[in-house]
């Protein structure tokens, strides 16, 4: 297992007290470090991703179980600032502090993966290395009250002011498709450009802050970690998305709704409305970072794909309950291969060759591994054939097998390579069949349900018919 | 299940590590690692002592908004362990109404060895057991510790 950094990493150094200091800068529901901490009405700090999630699940503060809403929770800045500042110090901290114990080396300690870039630091704190662990812990304290009034080593002498003068540094946080004023800097779209410098509206070059400006340093004290805060006044943050009342909608709507947002509309109401939550927390915590830790609308969307695939319309829901983890699919399929042969070839001639070949053509033409494809395979196997019942086994099979090797590439799209092949072809080519597979062009949310939710009597059917001839 | 919960039930099963209760064993399949064999034996202070129970925590998709589901797999004469194949407990800050997601799982155990030392008959999932307990201890005692010869040897 690997060792996740932990504030109980501190219980082995010299410096055992830092574990509870530590674990005050972690959020409760995750246990990770905040991540854009949010306070609820009830003074109680998280992460804002998880604390929304928590409120959408029961509507309580995680902590006291207070009644708590999505659209009170405020940004907690110095929180962020110091949550910030110490992940930046960790590291080398810890390392002293084991050095203090005469373990000479640093085990379990593994940076934070969003402590990565912060690992400049070496130098400047390597040279207190050697001394006890309690000066360590005195020099780390003032090293961070040190920080709060100047950035990293090298910047000592840098008056506080630098951190508000625009000139400098502006353009690399410039966001999308904004040129910034040739005289005044100010960011604008660039067809703005001209209007802005025509109407008088440029206040001219290197305006000075006025009354409004030193408002804003005062105000920049807490986003001071990250310098790229100064420019938030000229991009407003995003505005949160408001909660929607679903009974209200209708399925329609709501899907009209998702497709104004840019995110997947398909699906059932229920799967819709639970996405459509998942996007509201991603979007909404978004909100409440910081400036340059801001993501993407892109990187939210990836965020959604990656929920849709653990826990929403991908997700296979029933996993853990009707596939073993140490099912061995692949086995499973090459040692019974020969009796899914016989099968396949029995329903074929069952079926007359013809039509088989026919829903070949169609089972190639179409995307293969597209979901609808089974879909419509799976409500054709629901009718009550005889023969039927036995394919039903092999293509839940084949799916299970299918799923199974994907089960732990998860970022891979769900593409199983047997399915449009093997479990296609004997479906059989009713005219129903193929209806189905028009009408829902789309996967909906219960397509993978009846593909999970048959597998173990079918499977069982196939093993009891192939042994009897 | 998302990969926030399951770091944070890695992080849980690094704490229980860190500081083992007594008599506490856990199996930790990182494969599966939603579900946890615990392996408890009975507390030298309890009327359970010199057994040895196999526990089972579930960690649902919700986790942790949602509360772990404890069942003891070995059978046990307790007032607060449900006395069927299932052998649910649901009690205390394992009840979903009670649960919050900063609860931790090592409190968890501790719960459950508390409990093992000392019933909670007014907590009862088991009231004939409680029953039992309350007004005649001295048959419950002996009813349990003939019990953990029988099932948990």
């Amino acid at each position: 297992m690997e060792a996740l950094p932990d504030s109980t990493d501190w219980l082995r150094t010299s410096l055992p007290l830092f574990a509870p200091l530590e674990s005050s800068l972690r959020c409760e529901v995750c246990k990770e470090f905040y991540s854009n901490p949010v306070i609820t009405t009830c003074s109680h700090t998280f992460c804002s991703l998880c604390v929304r999630r928590a409120i959408s699940v029961d509507g309580k503060c995680p902590a006291c179980k207070a009644a708590c809403q999505a659209d009170r929770l405020v940004p907690n800045f110095a929180l962020r600032e110091v949550v910030g500042r110490w992940v930046e110090a960790r590291e080398a901290a810890l390392e002293l502090a084991m050095e203090g114990v005469g373990k000479g080396k640093v085990e379990g300690v593994e940076a934070d993966i969003s402590n990565a870039g912060m690992k400049k630091r070496k130098a400047g704190d390597m040279e207190v290395a050697g001394e006890s662990g309690e000066e360590e812990g005195r020099r780390t304290r003032s090293r961070m009250t040190r920080s709060s009034s100047q950035r990293g080593k090298g910047v000592m002498d840098e008056p506080f002011e630098i951190k508000d003068s625009e000139d400098e540094g502006d353009a690399e946080f410039m966001p999308d498709g904004m040129v910034a004023c040739p005289i005044c800097s100010k960011h604008m779209k660039e067809e703005q450009v001209w209007g802005h410098l025509n109407n008088g509206s440029c206040p001219g070059e290197q305006q000075n802050p006025t009354g409004a400006r030193s408002t804003r340093s005062r105000s920049q004290n807490h986003t001071f970690l990250a310098p790229s805060g100064r420019s938030s006044r000229e991009v407003p943050a995003p505005a949160r998305l408001p909660g929607i009342n679903y009974s209200m909608m209708k399925e329609k709507d709501l899907k009209k709704k998702l497709q104004d947002l840019g995110i997947p509309a398909w699906g059932k109401k229920d799967l819709l409305i639970r996405r459509h939550t998942e996007w509201l927390h991603l979007w909404n915590s978004n909100c409440d970072a910081s400036e340059d830790n801001r993501k993407s609308k892109r990187d939210l969307l990836r965020e959604l794909d990656v929920w849709e695939r653990t826990r929403g319309g991908r997700a296979s829901a029933t996993e853990p309950i009707v596939m073993r983890k140490d099912f061995d699919g692949k086995g499973h399929a090459e040692a019974h291969k020969s009796q899914f042969d016989e099968l396949i070839a029995a329903a074929r001639a069952k079926r007359g060759v013809p039509k088989a070949k026919e829903d070949n053509g169609d089972a190639t033409t179409a995307t293969p591994g597209e979901e609808p494809q089974h879909e419509a395979q799976q409500d054709a196997e629901d009718m009550p054939q005889p023969t039927e019942e036995t394919e039903t086994g092999v293509s839940t099979i084949r799916a299970q097998v299918a799923a199974t090797d994907l089960e732990d590439a998860v970022q891979s799209p769900y593409i199983p390579e047997a399915t449009p092949r093997e479990t296609l072809v004997p479906t059989g080519g009713t005219a129903d069949s193929d209806e189905r597979g028009i009408q829902t062009p789309f996967g909906s949310p219960s397509k993978k349900l009846p593909m999970f939710a048959l597998p173990e009597e079918p499977a069982v059917d196939v093993e009891h018919s192939a042994s009897i001839p | 299940m998302s990969t926030g919960a399951k770091k944070r039930i890695l992080r849980e099963y690094a704490e229980c590590q860190n500081d083992p209760l007594p008599g506490v064993k856990i199996n930790f399949d990182e494969q599966n690692m939603t579900k946890w064999e615990i392996l408890m034996d009975g507390p030298d202070q309890s009327v359970y002592a010199g057994g040895h129970y196999k526990l089972e925590i579930n960690f649902p998709n919700e986790y942790p908004f949602k509360p772990p589901v404890v069942s003891f797999k070995t059978k046990i004469y307790h007032p607060n362990v449900s006395n069927d194949d299932k052998g649910s407990m649901c009690l205390g800050l394992l009840r979903p109404e009670e649960w919050k997601p900063p609860n931790k799982v090592i409190s968890v155990l501790h719960l459950i060895r508390n409990l093992l030392i000392e019933p909670n008959p007014d907590d009862a999932i088991e009231l004939s057991i409680a029953n039992d307990y309350k007004t005649n201890r001295a048959e419950f005692d002996k009813t349990a510790k003939d019990w953990v010869k029988r099932y948990a040897k």
